[in-house]
């Protein structure tokens, strides 16, 4: 199991799709750092030089707790990158883990060792390449970023501003303890970004296509935002939490406010999906 | 092997075949059908026309102007009715092209047979998606007694939630053009180009390059971004900056041409064994 693992890893992280999957979202995650820099990065001259802006009061609205991609509302680029996180995390390995089925290679590894440590071991490398393809890009704008954006703390009276309102996902860390909000919500993307590996895999036990199969999650994220959005308009502001990934993994309120349970849950069917079908469909079937 | 031929497998093997791909985007609209009469009802309205359905389908997004505390109202429908048709059409070419197409080509003798009956299927499908979502629009108007003209009612643009309400619509002078002709040319244009590049890159990376396009075009209003055009709420009949639909046709026609015949030269010496 632990040789099969250091295989699949080392195929993962050496995969083309692996390096495109990365440098699309690095490009991304580069792209919005930029465009925030340029709109706001002129307070931190002004901090420097001791002008009339270094005591503006709205400073902390201009801080890097709301200007990393995560939290920044403005760019096309943090849309691109959370909408096509889906695609970016299945990319890497779900692609090859549908090919070595159609190819046969499978049946190779089958007979030299157990059909389910194959799984096992493919099943975490898709996983881990999932959350580091989130996770780099994550990193890079935030040290962009935070070079160049001054660390204010938020101010609790600014939530209608800042987008973090009371109530919110971890919002109270947000305005006490800013840094561990920042971390936490790098750590849920990362997550995210391995569930969506995970589950575009699943979904190539159900689709031949490999190419329907990895670009499926995104298109699921798209339909249920739709849905979502419909039935918004219905229901009383207050009433509305967040149901989709790509919506709620912005650290800052988009459209409706995130809930804990929600994530939670979200996050165990893709799991529960996931783990399941790659159970039921590749372990228990006969793979000849 | 004729062109009519391959035109014929085309039609029978693009079209026929993946009737369930169809059933899906009917069922999309036939939802967003339900998700308009809903939201006409939340609104008091009883009258409605057919271009207020087309309306509400294809409107967009105004012009945004980013604002920190004002993000993007993505328009999911509009998104989604061009990109599904993309998703569908993403990978036929590629997979006929790696499997008994390399047959195909060997057999008609004509690569170029080959191509165009590829493009006359892209079009052939676009087109089939947007008359059957359009043939659901009408049996949903014929059902609820709405009037059939291209009239857009008074409060529709209340209706809308992304922008429509800072244009009055009594200033809107929109017809058949920006309705129907828009939304089916640019989604024609984006999936021949989509068709076109997934002879360079793997059919993944075309369809990027499509998503890319669109959010692309939601958030930046410009004659460049193809996007605009489809989007009603982007056209010069609405806003005073918006897209004129005569650059917005010239633009896709010539993309559409640009496509074809880059694809035909390119193709004649494409390495068709090298894919998988």
């Amino acid at each position: 199991m632990k040789k099969q693992l250091k295989i699949e890893l080392k195929k993962a992280i050496f995969s083309p799709y692996f390096l495109f999957g990365l440098v699309m979202l690095t490009l991304f995650s580069v792209l919005s750092a930029i465009y925030i820099l340029e709109k706001n990065g002129g307070y931190t001259a002004a901090i420097k030089a001791d002008t009339e802006y270094a005591y503006n009061p709205d400073l902390p609205l201009f801080s890097f707790f709301s200007s990393w991609i995560g939290a920044e509302r403005m760019s096309l680029a943090y849309t691109l990158f959370f909408n096509l996180m889906p695609i970016g995390t299945a990319l890497p390995f779900a692609w090859s883990f549908c090919s070595e089925r159609k190819s046969g290679y499978i049946k190779n590894i089958v007979i030299r060792d157990n059909k389910k440590n194959y799984y096992k071991a493919k099943t975490i490398a898709i996983f881990v390449s999932g959350m580091i393809v989130v996770l780099i890009p994550l990193l890079i704008n935030i040290l962009i970023v935070s070079s160049k954006m001054p660390l204010y703390k938020p101010f609790a009276g600014y939530n209608f501003y800042n987008c973090v309102y009371f109530g919110d996902l971890f919002a109270d860390l947000y305005y006490s303890n800013p840094g561990i909000y920042v971390s936490l919500y790098v750590a849920l993307n990362t997550l995210y970004g391995g569930l969506f590996a995970v589950l575009g895999a699943a979904f190539s036990f159900y689709i031949s296509n490999i190419f329907s199969a990895v670009l499926l999650p995104f298109v699921i994220m798209l339909i249920l935002a739709y849905t979502e959005h419909a039935f918004q308009a219905y229901m009383f502001a207050g009433d509305i939490v967040e149901l989709i990934p790509t919506q709620f993994l912005h650290a800052s309120t988009l459209y409706a406010n995130s809930s804990g349970i929600v994530v939670a849950a979200v996050a165990i069917i893709i799991l529960t999906f996931s783990f399941f079908t790659i159970y039921f469909k590749g372990v228990k079937n006969e793979i000849y | 092997m004729k062109y009519i031929k391959l035109v014929k497998f085309d039609l029978k093997y693009g079209i026929l075949k993946r009737w369930y791909t169809y059933l899906l985007y009917a069922l999309l609209t036939l939802f967003a059908c339900m998700d308009f009469s809903f939201r006409l009802k939340s609104f008091d309205i009883t009258n409605f026309s057919l271009g207020d359905c087309l309306f509400y389908f294809y409107s967009g997004i105004s012009e945004y102007i980013p604002k920190p505390d004002e993000p993007i109202q993505i328009p999911y429908l509009w998104l989604l009715l061009n990109l599904l048709v993309c998703y569908f059409n993403v990978h036929y070419m590629s997979d006929d092209l790696s499997g008994l197409g390399q047959y195909v080509i060997c057999r008609s003798g004509k690569r170029r047979n080959w191509w165009l009956s590829k493009c006359l299927w892209n079009f052939s499908s676009v087109l089939t998606y947007f008359l059957l979502s359009i043939l659901i629009v009408l049996s949903f108007c014929t059902f609820n007694n709405a009037e059939f003209s291209f009239e857009i009612s008074e409060n529709m643009n209340l209706i809308c939630p992304t922008g429509a309400q800072q244009y009055p619509v009594s200033q809107w002078n929109i017809g058949s053009i920006q309705l129907l002709l828009m939304p089916i040319l640019v989604c024609t244009a984006i999936s021949m180009l989509q068709m076109f590049v997934s002879l360079f890159v793997r059919p993944l990376v075309s369809y990027v390059v499509s998503i890319v396009i669109y959010f692309s075009s939601m958030y930046k209003l410009s004659d460049l971004l193809l996007g605009n055009y489809a989007m009603i709420l982007r056209s010069d009949e609405i806003a005073t900056n918006g897209v004129s639909a005569l650059n917005g046709i010239i633009f896709s026609v010539c993309l559409i041409f640009a496509s074809v015949i880059c694809g035909l030269l390119y193709f004649q010496h494409y390495n068709i064994l090298s894919r998988e």
